[in-house]
């Protein structure tokens, strides 16, 4: 589920967010609401209300998806995993509060940083103070698993400045890291300031270094990286994301969401008023010129696009299941090639990348084309 | 006597002052073309050329003008306007009487106006200077007048001044022409002598040879005899250009048209060559027929070996049209099947290799350029060698010769030092310097071409911040202590790397190669080792780094799409790279050794 508003847009932000103010939140959310109650699957296994910021609406309008939810009969299992993405400046202590009672019981929190000078220069709305009020009111609205989500390779950026920032990350006790190295995605604030020399990209020999770094110290502090980015407490694993990269089926609502059904996949509109006029006027907001279907061929190199991501790599068996492609059972296509470079391995039935393999994947995957 | 109401005359002028220009305008004049059929440009036949601005084939126009009370016949021969040409351009110039100099009145003269210029008084033209694009703001007229009066010895009076753009002075210019340039002097009586100017080769009719009848006559049905080639053929038919196609009669003394006799072979058709009579008094050949030379080479190949064919097709079609362009097979351990292509200058390769990407639609890796080396073999055989592959054990030949150019530049009065300091680091040999006016230089260094060829007009560009021009002309061969530099990526020599320098620069060179590579290859899973070689020796060695960490940070289930074409773009760069060994190498690599970069 898509909240696509923030109170304002980071430099180096390219998602479909935008700034919330002026716009009619409430018409949207009502489209959101109606949308939800049609398309939910009853139950959920997984449930992710993303952004944006979810935590920019209102506590009405919290409580109408919520209540959209319930009445779909999306919230019956006792073990759904029901995220909630939110940011430090609007993650009060009374719609935690209203979030935790209509069922979400796992909390994303946009901290980025630790550093206030760092915050600055991404344009983020919080200070580092708001993140502790933030971590605190989670707390008191019984949220017991939480993700705090943190940017690597920023400007400036040393080895012991970012394990500073961990040390910080890990003093609030979450059961879920998210570290991703800063990205300069295009058409970004943030990637203009680089090509205008007002933005320095940190070496490439730091950014090798930071990860490995990351790697070793979350794990001697107990969380194991099982996914690039992810790192998660031994259980904690986020199981809604794990469907992504193991190219499960899902449904996705609100603005840009994407659904994805076997090989198929198709996106809602993404500006919020094209969308709630859609869902309006039609009661469909699929945008027509995103419904694709992959090729059995294509369908494969996705699977192991998103699979390989996982440190443990995926089941061959799966593969064949997502796909229909057997490629282990020719004994001389580019996947045995990438093992014999020592690129991938085939362990008990499951195809990982091995160390070297997972740093440079995209490269790896480049030659699965 | 020939004809006294003739007039030949040629354009000769700088890339981009206004030649073409100025043709269509007196076609227009004269009412040969329609204003309404008057493409821009008319004469400029070849897209190409068109989008280069440059015309390559030289054509020749008969146009017909009344002047107090006569009709004159003015036929305008177009010649090419870059040395590259010069030989062509010096043919052209022998098919006139007189020459109109354009020059720019906002540029002024340029490098290459006094080349032609120079080869048009050597040739015994008339020569009258013209300034064009008098109606641009910022022309500044009398200081041109100076220069061509002071670099050309043309008197400043007889300097017309038009904008062949608005029509402004043309007419008079017109007048100009028949008034100063004479008419031809050849005798009509006398047997057939004709000079062959130029040819193209047409599908339907074969060859079509561009003549100026010196002495004599000449009829369809006439048994010709080509002195240089030695063959005889059949005169098919006999015309003038208007500017088509248009058969007449005869050609007599003094007149310039086409033949057409079935000729299927652009080869056996020489440019400078003399026709005259298969049988009976049989005249002396005219004097200056060269065959040219091809002075660059480079090698092409294709980048999937199954379009050898195809590229071979397109090579054959090119040369059909060029008899200066030559080719023939080679392979290359790196690169394959291709071919190594002979040009006359580093423009003619530009144009021929654009024309074969445009016409073929063909991917080719081209190779750095090179010149064509001479070298004396123990037992006193002199080879010529194109490509660094050829060079023979070091122990069989007693001595490497390369060719050397006289080089000039026309460079503002400032940047005399630098380019002075930049011609004797490339083993230049000073000539001499001209004041042309107090601000502009005229710098004449004797210099191997192959050092021209290193990325030299780049320099002289940006030490005259883009106002210095240069031209140049082969002057000889000279004995120089040159050697082969080897050039390895992971430890495999790849052959079309590999080139021929002076011993004492091999090491700096061979190490801005590297260094060159090291920025143009991308940086692999492994690492790469490039090294520079001159004999078994290894005399620079870099290496690209190994790719440490490429992943995406981020990809959920709404970023399949855009990732994975993002993943396919990548490849799709990857396609039109050479692999050598498990490296791939980019088509700029191979250039590589045309830009020094000294640290």
């Amino acid at each position: 589920m898509h909240v696509p508003f923030c109170v304002s847009k980071c430099r180096y932000c390219d998602f479909n967010s935008h700034e919330g103010f002026g716009r009619d939140t409430a018409g949207y959310v009502n489209a959101l609401a109606w949308e939800i109650e049609r398309r939910a699957p009853a139950p959920a296994r997984t449930i992710f209300l993303g952004g944006g910021t979810p935590t920019y609406l209102d506590a009405e309008s919290l409580r109408t998806i919520l209540a959209a939810l319930a009445r779909a009969g999306a919230l019956e299992r006792h073990d759904l995993e029901f995220t909630v993405e939110a940011n430090p400046e609007s993650a009060t202590e009374e719609k935690l509060q209203i979030l935790r009672a209509g069922g979400a019981n796992r909390l994303s929190l946009g901290v980025q940083s630790f550093d206030e000078a760092q915050l600055r220069r991404f344009d983020r709305a919080h200070s580092v103070a708001d993140v502790r009020r933030a971590v605190a009111a989670a707390r008191a609205s019984g949220f017991v698993n939480f993700n705090l989500d943190l940017i690597f390779a920023k400007e400036g950026e040393t080895l012991e400045s970012w394990r500073r920032e961990l040390d910080e990350a890990l003093a609030l006790e979450p059961q879920h890291l998210s570290c991703y190295e800063l990205t300069f995605e295009p058409a970004t604030a943030l990637a203009r300031d680089l090509e205008r020399g007002r933005a320095r990209k940190a070496e490439e020999s730091l950014r090798s270094e930071l990860f490995h770094f990351t790697i070793e110290y979350l794990a001697s502090s107990g969380f194991q990286q099982y996914e690039v980015s992810a790192f998660a407490r031994p259980g904690r694993e986020c199981r809604h994301n794990l469907v992504y990269w193991t190219s499960g089926s899902w449904i996705g609502v609100g603005a840009g969401a994407t659904t994805a059904l076997g090989a198929c996949r198709a996106t809602d509109f993404a500006l919020p008023e094209t969308y709630a006029r859609a869902i309006r006027e039609t009661g469909s907001s699929l945008d027509p010129s995103t419904i694709e279907c992959s090729t059995p061929k294509d369908r494969f190199f996705e699977v192991l696009m998103m699979g390989l991501r996982l440190r443990t790599g995926i089941p061959a068996e799966l593969i064949v299941r997502r796909s229909g492609e057997d490629p282990l059972r020719q004994p001389s296509g580019p996947l045995w090639a990438l093992i014999d470079q020592g690129l991938l391995e085939l362990r008990d039935g499951w195809l990982a990348a091995t160390p070297r393999g997972f740093e440079v994947l995209d490269s790896v995957l480049g030659q699965l084309l | 006597m020939a004809d006294s109401t003739i007039r030949n005359f040629c354009i000769v002028a700088h890339i981009d002052h206004g030649k073409s220009t100025l043709a269509d305008r007196f076609l227009e004049i004269t009412g040969t073309v329609e204003k309404r059929d008057l493409r821009e440009q008319l004469l400029d036949g070849m897209d190409l050329e068109r989008e280069r601005g440059i015309t390559i084939k030289a054509k020749a126009v008969a146009m017909r003008y009344k002047y107090k009370g006569k009709e004159y016949k003015l036929n305008m021969i177009d010649t090419p306007g870059h040395v590259d040409f010069a030989y062509e351009v010096m043919k052209s110039l022998q098919a006139c009487e007189g020459a109109l100099l354009l020059v720019d009145s906002s540029q002024g003269v340029e490098a290459q106006t006094v080349a032609n210029a120079t080869l048009a008084v050597n040739a015994g033209l008339t020569i009258i200077p013209v300034q064009n694009k008098i109606d641009l703001p910022h022309s500044h007229p009398d200081i041109v007048d100076e220069e061509i009066e002071n670099t050309l010895a043309l008197p400043r009076e007889d300097c017309s001044r038009v904008s062949a753009k608005t029509g402004q002075n043309v007419e008079q210019l017109l007048h100009a022409i028949i008034e100063k340039i004479p008419p031809p002097k050849g005798e009509a009586d006398k047997p057939l002598r004709a000079l062959i100017f130029d040819s193209v080769y047409d599908d339907y009719v074969g060859v079509i040879v561009y003549i100026r009848v010196v002495d004599g006559c000449i009829r369809k049905r006439d048994k010709i005899f080509m002195i240089g080639t030695g063959r005889a053929y059949e005169v098919l038919e006999v015309g003038v250009f208007k500017p088509k196609k248009q058969p007449v009669e005869k050609l007599e003394a003094g007149e310039v048209g086409y033949i057409t006799a079935n000729i299927k072979r652009i080869r056996d058709v020489r440019v400078g060559d003399t026709v005259t009579a298969e049988k009976g008094e049989r005249a002396a050949s005219l004097p200056g027929y060269v065959e040219p030379k091809p002075m660059v080479f480079c090698g092409m190949y294709p980048t999937n070996h199954s379009d050898y064919e195809a590229l071979r097709e397109a090579l054959d079609k090119l040369s059909l049209n060029d008899a200066s362009f030559t080719y023939e097979p080679e392979t290359s351990e790196a690169l394959g099947f291709g071919f190594r292509c002979g040009f006359l200058g580093l423009l003619h390769m530009d144009v021929v290799q654009e024309r074969i990407e445009r016409e073929s639609n063909i991917d080719i890796v081209t190779t750095a350029p090179s010149v064509g080396y001479e070298i004396v073999m123990n037992d006193g055989e002199v080879r010529r060698i194109k490509s660094a592959a050829e060079v023979p054990d070091p122990s069989t030949f007693g001595e490497f010769r390369e060719p050397i150019v006289k080089l000039s530049m026309l460079i503002p009065a400032e940047a005399v030092g630098a380019m002075m300091q930049l011609c004797i680091e490339r083993r230049g040999d000073y000539v001499k310097q001209e004041h042309l006016t107090p601000t502009r230089v005229l710098l004449v260094f004797h210099m191997p071409l192959a050092e021209i060829l290193f990325d030299f007009y780049d320099k002289l560009k940006s030490a005259t911040r883009g106002y210095g021009t240069m031209d140049y002309e082969l002057s000889g061969y000279r004995a120089a202590d040159l050697v082969k530099c080897r050039i390895l990526v992971s430890g495999q020599e790849v052959d079309a790397l590999s080139t021929i320098l002076e011993r004492d620069q091999a090491e700096r060179r061979g190490r801005a190669i590297l260094l060159k590579l090291r920025r143009e290859i991308p940086r692999h899973l492994f690492e790469v080792a490039l090294q520079a070689a001159v004999g078994g020796k290894i005399v620079a060695r870099e290496t690209i780094k190994p790719l440490m960490k490429n992943v995406i940070a981020k990809c959920y289930g709404g970023d399949i799409s855009r990732k994975k074409k993002l993943l396919e773009k990548q490849k799709e760069g990857k396609k039109r790279m050479k692999s050598v060994g498990n490296v791939e190498i980019p088509q700029k690599a191979f250039l590589a050794v045309l830009k020094t970069d000294e640290e």
